[in-house]
């Protein structure tokens, strides 16, 4: 290949990343008889959907959370028992899950106003494991035995049942979502996020109201990924509190942070190498998360901002630490 | 804006080695009959998922090493679970997808069965579970089979001995897992069945708690008789010696959970005289299992303990079924499986019952001086 | 009565290794501001150390008894190896983004977590090792309750370390750079103290503690398993705050506290929650008095 050829590859490449992308993944079932990777891609999609979320929280807003598969938990457990004792259809059982995710990250969102950095870490893992005790202990949700029989979702006479169709459902969801959070970047709302990201005090100066903002960012990371827990639920029919692990929160930010903090298509990115890649490399399990602890460090020193970081994000926060510092130094507290 | 193009091309990329994985798979069957297997060989339960997988690897070299089956060679496919739901739901659809495989024994988790169960009957593959024993899966499936005993059927016989032994007012204490609550759930109506009374109920978290101080505490206030486990063997030892150390010296029940060696190198002096059931036990005259042992010391250099014997059951499953029906297909697998009426594995004479789950005998066992004995 | 009394003696005793942890976490967020995620593997590679040095000396592990001075023998060269891993990890994970945003720092610290632990479980498996035990099975009562030896010498050694390490602090020339940097990190460069030297210093005596109470851990539980430092470091941590952070007196406050918190709530609503309520403790405190109990006050 000569260079005109690879400049002309990056060229359409660039500007219609997004349509190739999709039009591959609407034609990947055509082409890919195996249903083993047409399940992968399913999984990845729904990883899509909870990395670009928490990256509202974490990219957009500069809210650390370790808590995000609480918040995947809550929907698949509102979804699932909606479904299963109130005879709820899978549609209404989704955006009533979307609901309660929304309605937890607002009540995450509570200590944000006052806490941020480690501190807002610690207290959302904390929240990721009690969601997850709850369920733990709870009658409802039948404790570590767990939901099954969770039905598909139905459309008339269409129902969801196999590998295909709710590849295309949740590729659906996914593809909202990502449009979704890249039409919020470019909002009022999304640069407010920023601004409360960059830098708290010149915001309030300029009348962003940061507890606001810092709630709903939240309450929308929560609203999505209760959209990826109801998704969950009704794709594998059983849940159980074993799903919803902190290694699971924590694989879901390194997804986040490798693809590339702050950016629309890192998550993505992030989703399909962390999800994606162990699936091809099975041989190597035992190797896998040393490799990520590894790759993580790795990636701090030499690429902060992830794969696909602009510097944006990363650099522009470096840059405002070093006025910060001093004010941050003597307390983590807002 | 350097970033984006490189974005596409590598998601572009990935997502081809994605659709090229998916296309390539192997063809060559026609000598050879190939079977899955799973279980967590990494993760929390690797220890368990090691041995069950060293079981399987065995069976396969010991029914190889004699001619296969029906003269064709058995190939086994192994995966690891992690112990996770969402990696045993992965595994079954690639099992399923692989049209090789013809039969599928594992995992060692409930919760990852119950997640993979709707995806094994959907392909109509039978799936042997060699670690599970939650009541749930007794309905999980006519595709989904087992040889591990189910908690219900092992708790109800620790009862009766609990009874038996003339102890009135028992304890309970449970690992909060589906193992331990299924246990619960069933000791409750149970125990009072055959005239004992819980005194004291009370789950831990598994895996995590280590201070069991402030749980003996409320125990030694309640005072039973004797103390029921639904508890596997680190948490068990941990438990006991801790209960010695504070003086509290009631006899303890357990179930297959603390038939291992780790119960005896972990609690030492302390897990001396605690009871419990296996259906596997080292000490037998029966040669199928006396052969079994024989050849697991040889291979691995160390005894076999009760998930080595599980799983190389589950694959002896496939095997008597497959030699008796000549099977070659999904389909007639789970005929033959059906079909297939009492054998001898390691852990004694297996049956599958209507809803798939095992029949075998349990045998009583205590530790004296330090090792298992049966009891008497 | 009875109960009440158990719980509490149990809650000091593991309370006091929930201090010796947040020791550790509060002396790095006191100079770096940052949460060293990996103390809690420090904690667990400190357990195995010891482990190594028994098998070593050739003392039966398995169900093995030592004596006081075998447990010293071990708890001396653990804690040394555990000083070296905190210094190691200091300089290859976080030296090299100490200028960078917290967010990597954070992150760094999380890698080094999460690959900690799986070379553990890979180098030593995941099963439960046994460690031989100190004192088995000798107990003595307070009127109704029962103190065993051990939950006594976990405490006194808990205690011994933690006034030495306040010695340390207030009366050595190194402790008092260490305070210097922590109160004020440019003036004390400004003062000629070498800020590397005193950051190393601090991983080191932090890690070195943290080793100590994975050796006390193992001889008391006479168990040890590879992923023992995950929640043991959440706890650690949660009790660093409740005491007020970058405050080694408040650590210990806050770990006995914490210890003593869980103990009673387990025993009073169940046990099953008895994590939950440690969370549950520590978000409230972070809310109502985010400085912990003996913090500094906010600038």
């Amino acid at each position: 290949m000569n260079d005109k050829s690879i400049a002309l590859f990056e060229n359409v490449v660039t500007k219609y990343g997004w349509l190739l992308f999709i039009i591959i993944i609407i034609l990947v079932p055509r082409f890919v008889i195996s249903d083993y990777v047409v399940h992968v891609l399913v999984l990845i999609a729904l990883y899509t959907i909870l990395a670009e979320s928490l990256n509202v929280l974490v990219g957009f807003t500069g809210q650390f959370s370790l808590g995000h598969a609480g918040f995947w938990a809550v929907g698949a457990y509102i979804a699932a028992l909606l479904m299963l004792r109130a005879g709820f259809s899978f549609w209404t059982a989704c955006v009533v899950s979307m609901a309660a995710g929304y309605l937890a990250g607002l009540f995450l969102g509570i200590p944000s106003m006052r806490l941020k950095g480690d501190y807002l870490c610690i207290v959302t893992l904390g929240f990721g494991e009690i969601v997850r005790i709850l369920a733990m202990n709870l009658e409802v949700t039948r404790g570590p035995m767990g939901l099954p029989g969770i039905p598909s979702p139905e459309i008339g006479e269409f129902v969801f049942d196999t590998e295909k169709s709710m590849y295309y459902l949740c590729w659906a969801a996914a593809f909202l979502t990502i449009y979704a959070t890249g039409r919020m970047r470019h909002s009022k709302f999304g640069r407010a996020l920023m601004s409360v990201r960059d830098d708290e005090l010149a915001a309030v100066s300029l009348g962003v109201n940061i507890a606001y903002y810092k709630v709903h960012a939240f309450g929308i990371g929560g609203m999505f990924a209760g959209l990826a827990g109801a998704l969950y639920a009704s794709w594998t029919t059983f849940i159980s509190p074993d799903v919803f692990q902190f290694s699971d929160s924590a694989n879901i930010f390194c997804m986040m942070i490798l693809g590339g903090l702050g950016t629309i298509a890192g998550p993505v990115l992030g989703a399909f190498l962390l999800a994606g890649l162990p699936e091809l490399l099975r041989g190597f399990a035992e190797f896998r998360l040393i490799a990520l602890g590894l790759l993580m460090i790795a990636l701090m020193i030499y690429r902060p901002g992830g794969i696909l970081g602009s510097y944006d994000t990363a650099g522009g926060v470096k840059k405002i630490r070093r006025r910060r510092i001093e004010r941050e130094a003597d307390t983590n507290v807002t | 804006m350097l970033g984006l193009r490189k974005i596409y091309t590598v998601l572009t990329l990935a997502i081809l080695t994605f659709v090229f994985f998916g296309l390539t798979s192997s063809i060559d069957a026609a000598e050879t009959i190939t079977l899955g297997w799973y279980g967590p060989t990494s993760g929390a339960a690797a220890q368990d998922g090691q041995e069950g997988r060293a079981g399987a690897e065995l069976a396969v070299e010991l029914v190889n090493a004699s001619g296969g089956i029906n003269g064709k060679q058995l190939v086994m496919i192994y995966a690891d679970d992690k112990s996770d739901p969402k990696e045993g739901a992965n595994i079954a659809t690639m099992f399923v997808s692989n049209k090789d495989i013809i039969g599928v024994v594992g995992p060692f988790n409930s919760s990852v069965i119950l997640a993979a169960a709707p995806i094994f009957n959907r392909g109509k593959l039978c799936d042997i579970g060699w670690g599970v024993t939650s009541p749930l899966i007794t309905t999980a499936g006519e595709y989904i089979y087992r040889v591990a005993p189910t908690d219900a059927w092992e708790a109800d016989f620790i009862s009766k001995w609990i009874a038996d032994e003339g102890y009135k007012k028992v304890a309970f204490l449970y690992e909060n897992t589906d193992y331990g609550v299924g246990m619960r759930d069933v000791i409750r109506k149970s125990l009072p069945g055959y005239g004992c009374e819980i005194v004291f109920e009370e789950p831990y978290v598994q895996g995590q708690t280590k201070d069991f101080g402030s749980i003996i505490a409320s125990l030694k206030q309640a005072a039973p008789d004797a103390v029921f486990m639904g508890a596997i063997y680190n948490e068990a030892a941990l438990l006991m010696t801790q209960a010695r150390d504070l003086g509290f010296n009631a006899p303890f029940f357990g179930t297959d959970g603390f038939f291992s060696a780790g119960l005896l190198d972990l609690g030492g002096g302390a897990v001396e005289g605690a009871r419990c059931c296996s259906a596997f036990f080292t000490e037998t005259a029966s040669p199928v299992v006396r052969e079994f042992i024989d050849a697991y010391v040889k291979k691995f250099d160390r005894t076999p303990g009760n998930w080595a014997a599980q799983s190389y059951d589950g694959v002896i499953a496939y095997v008597e079924a497959l030699k008796k029906s000549g099977a070659s297909t999904r389909e007639e697998v789970k005929k033959a499986l059906d079909a297939l009426g009492p054998f001898e594995g390691a852990t004694g004479i297996n049956e599958f019952d209507e809803n798939g789950d095992v029949r075998k005998d349990l045998v009583k066992l205590v530790v004296k001086e330090g090792k298992f004995a049966l009891y008497d | 009565m009875y109960l009440l009394l158990q719980q509490l003696i149990n809650g000091l005793a593991v309370g006091g290794i929930y201090a010796l942890i947040a020791i550790g976490y509060t002396m790095v967020y006191g100079i770096l501001f940052f949460v060293n995620f990996a103390h809690g593997d420090i904690y667990m590679l400190g357990a195995f150390c010891a482990f190594f040095v028994f098998t070593f000396l050739g003392i039966e592990v398995t169900g093995g008894a030592i004596t006081v001075s075998q447990f010293l023998i071990a708890l001396i060269p653990s804690m040394l190896a555990c000083a070296a891993l905190g210094v190691v990890i200091e300089r290859f994970a976080y030296r090299p983004i100490r200028n960078g945003s917290r967010l990597s720092a954070m992150i760094s610290a999380l890698g080094a977590s999460i690959f900690l632990s799986n070379a553990a479980t890979y180098l030593f498996g995941s099963q439960t090792k046994p460690m031989p035990k100190l004192f088995a099975g000798k107990y003595f009562t307070v009127g109704s309750a029962t103190i065993s030896y051990i939950q006594t010498a976990v405490l006194i050694v808990s205690l011994i370390l933690m006034i030495l390490l306040h010695i340390f602090i207030k009366h050595t020339k190194l402790g008092k750079a260490i305070r210097a940097v922590s109160d004020d990190q440019r003036a004390a460069v400004l003062m000629g103290i070498d800020m590397d030297m005193v950051i190393s210093a601090t991983f080191a005596i932090g890690s070195a503690l943290a080793g100590a109470a994975g050796i006390m851990v193992g001889v008391y539980y006479a168990s040890i398993y590879p992923t023992m430092g995950g929640i043991a470091g959440i706890k650690a941590f949660t009790a660093a705050i409740l005491g007020g952070i970058g405050n080694i007196p408040g650590a210990m406050l806050g770990g006995i506290l914490l210890g003593i918190i869980e103990s009673l709530g387990g025993a009073y609503i169940s046990f099953g929650y008895r994590d939950a309520i440690a969370f549950v403790v520590l978000i409230i405190a972070l809310c109502a008095m985010p400085t912990g109990i003996l913090g500094k006050g906010r600038s």
